[in-house]
């Protein structure tokens, strides 16, 4: 070290503080203890997020210091939505690096390796930072850059002509991960069109059939931290979502003596944890169930006295023709039903030892009430009809009582929270696009959009918009060519628009390459059932948050981010009005002011209005800091709105909801008392009258 | 302090504990814990590291390796976080010619950029491979527990990202840490504790399928789990190389290949010393011996310009070797003298000096000098030929080269390279050095020797697998060809010289250069993590 540097490295140590426990303490800040449960904290307190210095790990061991403003967001990789801290360099205002939010009830400050590495996705050379259009034939190659302004009048005319022209179902809008929760949805749904196609028949919508018809809700969410047994059909310690989430609190679990059962047919990172490795034969994992299943109803290992009071036994006797007949002959029945999935017979499907297979179902049988069980993609996408494995595994949760239950396994609504927005459309636009949802596949639980080509050829169906985001079936579907036909064919689409921050084999195909921000680029709400509490997460362009603090006004994100690169909220505000600039079509309602109808809403006030409107506790809770409800998050990116959320089922119902009410003779409640008000839309993707916010609350 | 709009001002309280304050505080010892059973694999730590430190694409101060452990259905896969140890006894820190790796009072081995010359000597001798160069700036790195993070009350990176809480720091010193009860009250590993490093890394869970690098197979055909890997042109991967392992059923699925941190400049610069070496001390030899009268040109001039102009090549050589060329002074200028390099640098000007001075006097007409200077010239001549092999043994990390044979070994080359060079220089002039023969017995039975050692080295049994899977690699494996070329040469040498066809020493002189280059490689080439 020079002489220089030391005069200069001893000026300025006077900055630098300490984050150690006494240290921070001593200050009356926050001390975020870490895993080593030491003195050494895991993030700086968060009373000087907004200048932290820390020590340059480049010039080490020379003493340079970096002021740093520390500003959340939420990850964007996979669908986690973990919290994410952007260290945001005072002197350049550039991120530095990403490390995660202590403050996000779902991460808890950890992440993956996705969480870091979004740096490299902010920097990546070979990002598209301009709007670009077509300049040679479909799949040419050939592109020019464009404005913004010329690239929104021409899509939007086009959709104003078809909305006009009533063919509103040649506007599509095609998603594979949407970055919030009913926002698009709800756009659709203003605009009128039925278009809100996803990829989801190619991924989840397997299990997502087993839980939908045993609860209608489509995920789990399995309360691993506290389980007794955990059984994952899916490798949730390394893929999948939500990995780093639940990652944490299996381990949690294990290190409290759970026990660990996995089916994967790979030797997984997660197999390799597992107490009972099972590799089946792919597509015999519901028998394998059944014979758990069955087994512990011959051995009377279930808890009867949650299935006499919640299963609905009685409809089914009614069914069988006995009705009225005691629950024990529906024992009795149940004893019969299951009997020919013996270990014998699922070994002979599974290929797995029936002793083997007898362990597992020992081991189930002991978890009591904490069962947690998770299978998402894996054995239900793989298998013809593998809906069935998330069905047979949700048996043995009913079986033991384990729903809802500390350790065991809730549906997913009950641990997530979607805030609903100021203006909300009706529930369906009223029209049916049959490319998305043919008619002839009543039982489909989603978009039937793997079969899209075909249906189009089928249908000789047109499209005169059509927008791919976070979706590239050209390289993930298993007919790529078929996609790629549909997309070069002008009398089957009449212009695509893609949007996406980085080059991929279907914006290859686009009319019009429209560049989005990256995790920490673009604003979005989101909340996912991670374990027994709710939460919400905030994504926000943390350069526009770090140049609002240093007092800054920033008109729109573009202005923050690299090159004219923007984000899906602010750029579907500013279509509808484009589509709707007077409001005749009366859609651009729906995107107004609140505070002053007739203006554009900003990302500020829908953002705020939600927060102080529609988030319980939050309003109290950012006041107690002295900050507004929409300047608390995005200071601090997440916040809990409930935990220990429990068994809902087993909660009384208020009076005034069985107002008029009516029991059945099979103790079915029915009531005329309205529905009651909550501030959770419900299920995300459902699109209810807003009755409450149409009276002016 | 800048106005902020969102309402909210940072706290102000009047007692600010600084920095200085707090290194007033009794020295921690920072040790880490690794715990293999928490571990999920999922490389959070690699790049939460690769973030805060800045490290570029194909270099990572830690990163997780994977072993696939038995057969299905009885089959698991063992991880280990591989990184930096923060050894007690550092061999790394030992090595560095200029304390550019040092170590720091709380126990953490950490590193000077500014001083690192990029000599290598530091990823020779680490036993765990935990050092590389960086290709950005050129000088070493590896992990350093984060230590501007903790300086400030942070823990590391990897420790803060991890999902499961699989990595953990603590102080040593304090008996209640996390840190202290693990690896006083539960099953702990480090890796090669046979190196007497004292890793302040302990592994709790970890299978000896990952902490022994040649426990596992290598995939055929470089194929890792999600990747294929360059296991050749001067890398290497973990796994072992040969038809055996020491672990049954275990197969290395995933590793990060490591550079071999000296290639051909450092084999030739040991071939172009040893004739720098030699060339002084042949006809001092014969001189003594009578075989050559001490005005024999040989001894007054042609000796010691050969010796001085190889030994000019010997320094360009290792200059030309340094990451950072410009810094060469620096082993002179910032010596840290428990380095061989230092040692041999002063050993190699000190020899250079007296050369000078040797044809100084001869130039000068003081031809009578060249007896005095002898007595410094003769163990100045002979350090320069030996230290080498202090130098490779440093080097704790390389098995191969922990042999007593190497000392004498590196003497007895220098008088064949010696020797050869001088009766090929003899050839060239058409016989005007009048060398007689005692140069050529001396080459003959220099190379007998060094032929005898080489082939010992290769065939005799060696203590540890490191070792053996390194002279494998010599005899049948990726260095044979040069390794039975030179061979080949060598009885052509003795066979030719032997029938009076003296130009018969190039081809012993190119033996020892392959032989050199073949031993040295190999000596790099077994994995270490």
């Amino acid at each position: 070290m020079t002489e220089r540097d030391n005069l200069e490295s001893l000026e300025k140590l006077e900055r630098v503080v300490s984050a150690a426990r006494a240290d921070a303490e001593a200050r009356g800040e926050t001390f975020y203890p870490g895993a080593s449960r030491v003195h050494l904290a895991s993030y700086p307190p968060k009373e000087r997020w907004n200048d932290w210095v820390e020590l340059d790990s480049k010039a080490w061991p020379r003493r340079v210091e970096k002021r740093y403003m520390l500003v959340p967001t939420t990850c964007f990789n996979c669908e986690s939505a973990c919290g994410l801290l952007a260290y945001v360099d005072r002197d350049t205002l550039q991120v530095r690096k990403f490390e995660g939010n202590p403050e996000h009830p779902g991460s808890r400050g950890r992440n993956c390796a996705k969480g870091p590495a979004t740096l490299n996705q902010i920097t990546d050379p070979d990002r598209i930072l301009h709007p670009l259009k077509r300049a040679g034939g479909r799949g040419e190659g050939k592109w020019e850059r464009v404005s913004w302004d010329d690239a929104l009048d021409d899509i939007a005319a086009r959709i104003r002509k078809a909305l006009e022209e009533d063919r509103h179902n040649e506007v599509m809008y095609h998603v594979g991960r949407p970055g919030e929760d009913g926002y698009t949805e709800r756009m659709l749904a203003a605009w009128g069109v039925d278009g809100h196609n996803s990829h989801t028949n190619v991924c989840s919508s397997g299990a997502r059939s087993g839980y939908h018809w045993w609860m209608g809700m489509d995920r789990p969410s399995p309360d691993h931290a506290n389980a007794k047994v955990i059984v994952l059909v899916s490798s949730h310690l390394e893929t999948g979502h939500y990995f780093n989430p639940h990652a944490q609190r299996i381990m949690e679990g294990k290190k409290r003596g759970a026990k660990l059962i996995v089916l994967d047919t790979r030797l997984s990172n997660t197999a390799t944890h597992a107490d009972h490795w099972l590799s089946p034969y792919p597509g015999s994992e519901a028998a394998i169930f059944l014979a758990v299943a069955n087994w512990m109803i011959r051995e009377g290992r279930y808890d009867r006295d949650f299935v006499r009071r919640w299963w609905n036994w009685p409809d089914f006797l009614a069914a069988q023709d006995v009705a009225g007949a005691p629950f024990e002959r529906f024992e009795e029945l149940l004893r019969e039903m299951y009997a020919e999935y013996t270990f014998e017979y699922a070994a002979s499907e599974s290929g797995i030892d029936a002793d083997e297979l007898r362990k597992v179902a020992e081991v189930v049988s002991t978890a009591g009430t904490r069962l947690a069980t998770h299978n998402w993609r894996s054995a239900g996408a793989g298998n013809l009809g593998g809906w069935q494995v998330a069905r047979t595994l949700t048996l043995l949760s009913a079986l033991l009582g384990a729903l809802a239950t500390e350790g065991g396994t809730f549906p997913n609504a009950w641990n997530k929270f979607v805030p609903k927005p100021p203006r909300l459309p009706k529930r369906h636009p009223g029209r049916w696009n049959e490319v998305q949802w043919p008619r002839e596949y009543p039982l489909a639980l989603n978009e039937m959009s793997f079969l899209m080509p075909h249906l189009m050829r089928a249908q000789n169906a047109y499209l005169d918009v059509y927008f791919t985001r976070v979706h590239n079936p050209v390289w993930t579907n298993p007919d790529g060519f078929s996609w790629i036909e549909m997309l070069s064919d002008p009398g089957r689409i009449g212009l695509h628009v893609a949007l996406t921050p980085t080059w991929n084999e279907t914006a290859y195909f686009a009319d019009y390459v429209l560049p989005m921000g990256h995790s920490s680029e673009r604003h979005d709400l989101t909340s996912y059932e991670q374990y027994d509490g709710q939460w919400l997460g905030f994504r926000q362009p943390v350069l526009r948050a770090a140049r609002n603090r240093l007092g800054e006004q920033v008109g729109d994100t573009r202005e923050v981010n690299p090159g004219e690169v923007w984000e899906e909220n602010e750029f579907w505000i500013e279509l509808t009005w484009r589509v709707d600039p007077d409001g005749s079509l009366g859609i651009r309602e729906f995107f107004e002011s609140v505070e002053h109808p007739g203006e554009k809403m900003t990302v500020d006030e829908y953002y705020g209005w939600i927060f102080a409107n529609t988030v319980p506790g939050l309003p109290e809770v950012a006041a107690r800091e002295g900050l507004t409800p929409l300047q608390y998050m995005r200071r601090y990116g997440a916040f809990e709105v409930a935990s220990k959320v429990g068994r809902v089922y087993e909660q009384p119902v208020p009076d005034e909801e069985l107002e008029d009410g009516h029991v059945d003779e099979r103790d079915r409640v029915y009531t005329r008392a309205p529905v009651p008000a909550s501030p959770q839309a419900q299920g995300g993707t459902a699109l209810e009258p807003d009755d409450r916010r149409a009276r002016g609350r | 302090m800048s106005v902020l709009t969102d309402g909210h001002s940072p706290a102000t309280n009047s007692y600010v504990p600084t920095i200085s304050e707090a290194s007033t505080a009794p020295q921690p010892l920072w040790a880490k814990v690794i715990d293999q059973t928490r571990c999920i694999g999922c490389h959070a730590c690699t790049t939460a590291c690769k973030s805060e430190n800045e490290v570029p694409l194909s270099v990572t101060r830690t990163y997780v390796k994977s072993v696939d452990v038995g057969r299905h259905p009885r089959a698991r896969r063992a991880f280990q976080v591989t990184r930096c140890n923060q050894c007690e006894d550092a061999p790394c820190v030992a090595a560095c010619p200029t304390a550019a790796m040092y170590s720091r009072e709380d126990g953490i081995v950490d590193f000077d950029k500014s001083s690192c010359i990029g000599c290598k000597a530091c990823i020779a001798a680490c036993p765990y491979d935990a050092i590389f160069i960086n290709p950005d700036d050129h000088s070493a790195e590896k992990c350093n527990f984060c230590a501007h993070r903790l300086d400030i009350g942070l823990e590391p990176a990897c420790v803060v990202v991890c999902p499961t809480e699989a990595l953990i720091v603590g102080d040593m010193k304090d008996p209640l840490s996390e840190v202290s009860g693990i690896v006083h009250q539960e099953a702990v590993a480090v890796r090669r504790p046979e190196k007497e490093t004292r890793p302040k890394v302990f592994y709790k869970g970890a299978d000896r399928a990952t902490l022994d690098p040649l426990a596992a197979r290598q995939p055929e055909g470089g194929l890792f789990m999600w990747s294929e890997q360059d296991n050749g042109n001067g890398k290497v991967s973990s796994g072992h190389t040969g038809p055996r392992n020491s672990s049954a059923a275990a197969l290395l699925s995933y590793d990060v290949p490591h550079e071999i941190p000296w290639d051909f400049r450092v084999s030739l610069y040991t071939f172009t010393k040893s004739i720098a070496a030699g060339a002084y001390l042949v006809p001092l030899l014969l001189a003594v011996a009578g075989m050559i009268p001490w005005s024999s040109p040989v001894w007054t001039l042609v000796g010691p310009l050969v010796a001085l102009a190889f030994l000019v090549l010997t320094g360009a050589l290792l200059v030309w070797d340094l990451e950072h060329p410009e810094r060469f002074w620096m082993v002179l200028a910032r010596p840290q003298w428990r380095s061989w390099l230092v040692r041999g640098g002063f050993a190699i000007t000190g020899y250079g000096a007296l050369l000078a001075a040797h044809i100084g006097a001869v130039v000068a007409g003081r031809p009578e000098w060249t007896l005095a200077l002898a007595w410094a010239g003769g163990p100045l001549a002979v350090a320069t030929a030996v230290y080498t092999a202090y130098l490779l043994a440093q080097a704790r990390a390389r098995d191969l080269w922990q042999s007593p044979l190497l000392p004498p070994h590196f003497l007895v080359q220098a008088l064949l390279a010696g020797s050869g060079a001088l009766i090929l220089a003899d050839l060239a002039t058409g016989g005007a050095l009048a060398l007689g023969v005692g140069a050529v017995w001396i080459f003959q039975a220099s190379l007998a020797v060094h032929v005898a050692l080489a082939l010992g080295e290769a065939t005799m049994t060696h203590p540890t697998a490191h070792a053996a899977l390194a002279a494998r690699g010599m005899l049948r494996g990726r260095y044979a060809g040069l390794y039975w070329t030179g061979f080949c040469f060598a009885a052509a040498a003795l066979v030719l010289v032997g029938l009076g066809a003296h130009l018969g020493v190039a081809a012993g002189l190119a033996a020892l250069l392959l032989y050199e280059h073949a031993y040295l490689q190999a000596g790099q080439s077994v994995p270490l993590s």
